[in-house]
């Protein structure tokens, strides 16, 4: 029996094998003329055999025809498509260096159709387009690019969440160069942390996930940094309210070696830590700031070697520092104290990658990734009189260590067929929560102890094999299975995650599209579900807590519109998923002694389902995209809420986002967005009754929670930003000033609500006190007008 | 021209400089009210309340939700046995300028009568004309009989270096039910030094099976144990006999035993010289006493306890999960509880 499948699978096999015996290869690069930057995703076709493939995640390509005269056409959005014509006798590794189009051209079709894809549910946003978006306090920001597509949503005012078709925060796969990140806010999640000004590629897959990509259930974030100007020097800048950023970039050697450096910090805390020392008469002072840090380096050892190096160093601080002195020091009145608190947290990325070519079909990335996501507290205060003196130093550190090692083989067989394999390994090390607590007293320790969650380290391996397979023009498969094995505390976990997407084209400008996809995450987040205050915490699959797993599949069409001016889908998906875990009915994430494992309840389930629909214009004066989606999200715990399904946080009936970039001419252009979200669901006590212990204080009452868990909407979030550039070409090259309106006219979106309670005595009535308690809404940004300058050289 | 540009700059900063973060009053929807009962039946104990809910953010005063003028019917195994009695203290207080007035205390609905019989359903239905009908249903379990008891004193060490006795109790659970149920030691002691004959202590065993134990030392510290030991009973982790049905309980346990750190007012103090020779304690007798809620009574209070480290203006009180409060109550709010008690003295 084994032997004939074997047989079966070879003989299925065969032909692909075959085929490189009557046929040429031809194989090479596609890149950018003017900085040679590598074209991503660029079409090469040979119009005369219909036959055709793209550029990988590194620029290149390869395509086997049959020997003779032929002709090629390469075309990538946004560039002049360039065609050759040649006699093809052996195999030949070919060079294309295409030329940015002029404005009025890129009006041309000049990629490959969204109808053409196989990929489903994947969405690419220029980098362009996202910078032309309006601003918040002058930054653009990747991240609220993307929570404007459909059936991907924000999850409060300010938050760089993703949350994507039902997901929570945790699902999504966020790589920046190949390597994960974990936390990628700033400021509480304001901003994120990516700089765009460094980025050359922003992909948002949220279905029909390639093999390749695994480790979360609801989306891949890929992300790429610029290699940096193979060509000549140059730069960017930006100088806003709150922060600036500079990016240099330029060759090392000419043709063979670039560096990209990118660097960006706020400013905030070198106003705020005078003044407030100064305003307080030297006792005390505050300030916060962020800064990012990145750096590429690219090498070209050979046609057939390259190399990379990336880096990502992201910082978020904060901290506050009291001091006061009375009296006469060695007097009976003299006292001192002294107070600092200096939170901080932030990234560490790290990432290696080598290129090589095998041959003219077979194509290597060999990647090794180092990131590390910390998180530090820490409260030092001392105190002094003239016989005593006394310190204590608490702090509390959490962190994820992720070492990752990738070889992966990009195999060009036939024609028709784009084989992908490779293999993942990963080291991870969680440190969920140490506390230290340093107490001393005259130069004593009384107390010296570190004590936490137990730091966990699991191991992560994967293979993958993925076949692009285009047996005709009208018909593609992308089918793929991936192997993972987890490995924490003496147990292993394995799981075997099969991947397809189909695609029909039924008329010249529409396809039909579908796909299935299986996923298995070992990572949660722990996050409350309470009056909607962020507290996050990031735990492993562990010997006692499974992984989350999901399955997803989605239907819908592909067409291009008007010209193929426009791209227009609408997809319908169910995700089903399982292995969940949440908060225990009335835990604290904050109660101090208990493991997080002792507060959650698991096994739960999800399932979310819903239609998207996009109609997006990528090139030309005018630019933008309308985006709806219509979803439902649930969640069931045996455990919560007597078993009952209930709605996730994030259940959003109806979204939907317009973004529209105008430009007049090469001076002005004019952006602006609006975005809609039905509120967030919420568990919020409608009612109070006193408790079999009750002294009818507040503290006694018991809260009636109505229908149960998150059954309490907030209101809809919706939020007009407005942006405007000025451009002016100058002698060292050009600047622009933007002027941008974020929420424009002043919408109060609910951040999060709180009881406000307070006691008061009226005439005097001592025995009677009144208890008043409201139930009070933050909001955390009212109309935000913002001025920045941007330069480039 | 360029110096209007600044101008306008800086005015955008100065926009901006204003406080992002703004607050206002959300309204709540409309609360329904309905009647709360919670009662705590006991062989010694005979005390309901009944208020009325509130929206949760309606003003509070005692005098709001207490209803004096509802009608209360107890029911045994579906009999009606009789109506409870609405009592309330009134004590007049006097002002400095000798005016007066009243103050009410005590208010409770009760039974006379202490008629609990293991094994029986209690029902209890409230009613007044401005609220729908409530009513509440409970089974009293068995107690647990004492097989044995024994106790091996300075078997460990514990908080603060006091001493722990062991403790070995075997009790026989009663079939057919689910039991939760906990239990103190009382014991009767002398010492040498102590200028009474003999002295009575109350202790909470800790139970050394890892679980119950860790719980215990997490929700309360020794001084709470010592300080406020009655109050504390209600909260105390249950055991229970989940798998266990019928079957005999065998517990090993740990207490605090009495030594110096106790009692140390009574002894003499030169005991605590150093390489004073401290004459040893003598244990008389202890009595066991063992509490066993209803199950609904285990429930609630258990739910209790997390409930109360999620309230106040703390931190937790906007992170913590919301907590639905077990209730057994139908068509209102609060809790019918009952408990079963038992005393079993053994002599040293």
């Amino acid at each position: 029996m084994k032997n004939t499948t074997c047989l079966c699978v070879w003989a299925c096999l065969l032909p692909i094998f075959c085929f490189g015996q009557s046929s040429i290869t031809i194989s090479g690069y596609v890149s950018d003329q003017q900085n040679g930057e590598k074209l991503l995703r660029a079409t090469v076709q040979s119009p005369d055999q219909k036959i055709g493939t793209y550029t990988n995640d590194f620029g290149f390509f390869s395509l086997s025809v049959p020997a003779g005269t032929m002709r090629l056409r390469v075309s990538y959005s946004g560039y002049e498509a360039q065609s050759i014509a040649f006699i093809a006798e052996t195999d030949s590794f070919i060079e294309f260096k295409l030329q940015t189009q002029s404005l009025e051209a890129v009006e041309i079709r000049a990629e490959r159709q969204i109808e053409e894809e196989t990929e489903m549910s994947v969405v690419d946003i220029p980098l362009r387009q996202i910078k032309a978006m309006p601003t918040l306090l002058g930054e653009v920001d990747v991240i609220r690019a993307v929570q404007m597509m459909p059936g991907v949503q924000s999850g409060n005012e300010g938050n760089t969440g993703l949350y994507v078709r039902g997901g929570g925060p945790d699902q999504n796969l966020i790589l920046l160069d190949g390597a994960p990140l974990y936390y990628v806010s700033h400021l509480g999640g304001i901003f994120s942390v990516f700089n765009a000004d460094a980025l050359q590629q922003v992909r948002l897959i949220k279905g029909g996930f390639p093999a390749r990509y695994g480790g979360r259930l609801s989306s891949v974030l890929d992300i790429r940094m610029k290699d940096g100007n193979l060509k000549k020097w140059e730069g960017t800048g930006n100088v806003g309210l709150i922060a600036s950023r500079l990016l240099l970039q330029g060759p090392l050697i000419k043709d063979k070696a670039s560096i990209m450096i990118s660097a960006r910090r706020t400013y905030l805390d070198l106003l705020s830590r005078p003044a407030t020392w100064f305003a307080t008469e030297r006792e005390s002072s505050f300030g916060y700031y962020f800064a990012d840090f990145n750096a590429k380096l690219n090498y070209i050892i050979s046609p057939k070697d390259r190399i990379y190096l990336s880096t990502y160093i992201g910082d978020d601080v904060f901290g506050v520092k009291v001091r006061t002195e009375n009296g006469t020091f060695g007097a009976d009145d003299y006292e001192k104290e002294s107070l600092d608190i200096d939170l901080s947290w932030g990234n560490r990325l790290y990432s290696f990658r080598w290129n090589h070519l095998w041959g003219p079909r077979l194509f290597s990335n060999l990647t090794v990734t180092h990131t590390f996501y910390r998180f530090a507290l820490r409260n030092q205060a001392s105190y002094q009189d003239s016989g005593t003196r006394s310190e204590a130093d608490v702090s509390y550190n959490s962190g994820i260590r992720d070492i990752g090692l990738k070889y992966e083989f990009d195999f060009y067989p036939h024609p028709k067929h784009q084989i992908r394999f490779g293999v993942h390994a990963n080291y991870l090390q969680y440190s969920p929560g140490i506390r230290g607590v340093y107490l001393g007293f005259n130069d004593t320790t009384a107390v010296d102890n570190n004590e936490g969650n137990e730091v966990l380290r699991p191991w992560q391996n994967a293979i993958y094999f993925e076949d692009e397979w285009r047996p005709n023009s009208n018909f593609s498969v992308h089918a793929g299975i991936r192997g993972v094995h987890y490995w924490i505390k003496q147990k292993s976990y394995f799981s075997v995650q099969p991947r397809l997407s189909l695609r029909y084209q039924a008329a010249p400008n529409l396809s039909l599209k579908a796909s299935f996809a299986v996923m298995t995450q070992y990572l949660h987040l722990l996050t409350n579900s309470g009056l909607g205050v962020p507290s996050d915490l990031w735990v492993p699959a562990t010997d006692e807590i499974g992984p989350q797993q999901a399955w997803q599949v989605a239907v819908g069409t592909a067409s291009s519109l008007w010209d193929d001016k426009f791209n227009f889908t609408i997809e319908a998906y169910y995700k089903k998923m399982q292995g969940l875990i949440s908060y225990e009915a009335g835990a604290s994430p904050i109660s101090g002694g208990i493991e997080w494992q002792e507060k959650v309840v698991t096994g739960g389930t999800g399932q979310a389902y819903g239609g998207e629909a996009l109609l997006q214009k990528k090139y030309g004066n005018t630019t933008g995209w309308i985006g709806y989606t219509l979803s439902w999200n649930w969640r069931t715990f045996a455990d919560l809420n007597r078993g009952q399904t209930f709605p996730y946080k994030y259940d959003r009936r109806h979204d939907a986002s317009v973004v529209i970039s105008h430009k007049f001419n090469e001076r002005i252009s004019l952006s602006g967005s609006w975005i809609f979200g039905t509120g967030n669901a919420i568990t919020l006590a409608t009612g109070a009754y006193n408790s079999l212990y009750s002294d009818y204080s507040p503290v006694n009452l018991i809260e009636i929670y109505g229908e149960g868990r998150n059954d309490f909407r907030m209101p809809a979030y919706h939020r007009m930003d407005i942006g405007i550039n000025f451009s002016k070409p100058k002698k060292w090259g050009s600047r622009t000033w933007n002027i941008s309106f974020y929420n424009a006219y002043s919408r109060r979106n609910p951040y999060f609500y709180y009881f406000d309670t307070t006691r008061s005595v009226i005439d005097n009535d001592w025995d009677n006190p009144i208890t008043e308690i409201k139930l009070k809404q933050v909001s955390l940004f009212p109309i935000l007008p913002s001025v920045s300058y941007g330069f480039s050289f | 021209m360029k110096t209007s540009k600044w101008i306008f700059v800086l005015l955008l900063l100065g926009f901006i400089t204003q406080a992002c973060e703004t607050v206002i009053e959300v309204p709540l929807p409309e609360h329904e009210p309905k009647l709360v009962l919670n009662a705590r039946l006991n062989p010694f104990n005979n005390r309901m309340s009944v208020s009325r809910s509130r929206g949760r953010t309606d003003i509070i005063t005692e005098e709001m939700s207490q209803i004096d003028d509802a009608t209360s019917y107890l029911f045994e195994n579906d009999i009606l046995l009789d109506t409870f009695t609405y009592y309330q203290r009134v004590d007049t207080v006097y002002n400095d300028d000798s005016t007066d007035f009243r103050v009410y205390s005590d208010r409770f609905y009760t039974y006379p009568k202490t008629p609990w019989q293991a094994g029986s359903t209690y029902r209890v239905e409230v009613m007044h004309p401005d609220y729908p009908t409530a009513s509440a249903e409970t089974y009293m379990n068995h107690v647990p009989t004492l097989l044995s008891l024994e106790i091996e004193q300075d078997v460990a060490q514990g908080k603060e270096g006091l001493s722990l006795a062991g403790v070995k109790v075997r009790l026989q659970d009663p079939p057919g039910e689910e039991n939760y149920f906990n239990y103190s030691i009382q014991i009767k002691y002398s010492h040498p030094d102590s200028l009474q004959d003999t002295l009575d202590f109350l202790l909470i065993p800790f139970e050394t099976d890892g679980s119950l134990r860790a719980e215990i030392e997490e929700f309360v510290d020794l001084d709470d144990i010592l300080g406020d030991i009655n109050s504390f009973w209600s909260f105390f982790p249950y055991s229970s006999d989940e798998g266990r049905d019928g079957q005999i309980l065998e517990i090993d346990a740990l207490m605090y035993q009495p030594s110096p750190g106790f009692s140390g007012s009574i002894l003499n103090p030169q005991n605590a010289q150093p390489g004073a020779s401290v004459p040893e304690y003598v244990i008389h007798s202890a009595v066991i006493g063992i509490s066993c809620p209803s199950k609904d009574l285990y429930l609630y209070q258990s739910q209790y306890v997390l409930h109360r480290q999620n309230q106040g203006v703390n931190l937790s009180s906007l992170i913590g999960e919301p907590l639905i409060l077990h209730s057994n109550v139908e068509n209102g709010y609060g809790i019918l509880g009952i408990s079963n008690y038992g005393y079993f003295e053994v002599t040293f």
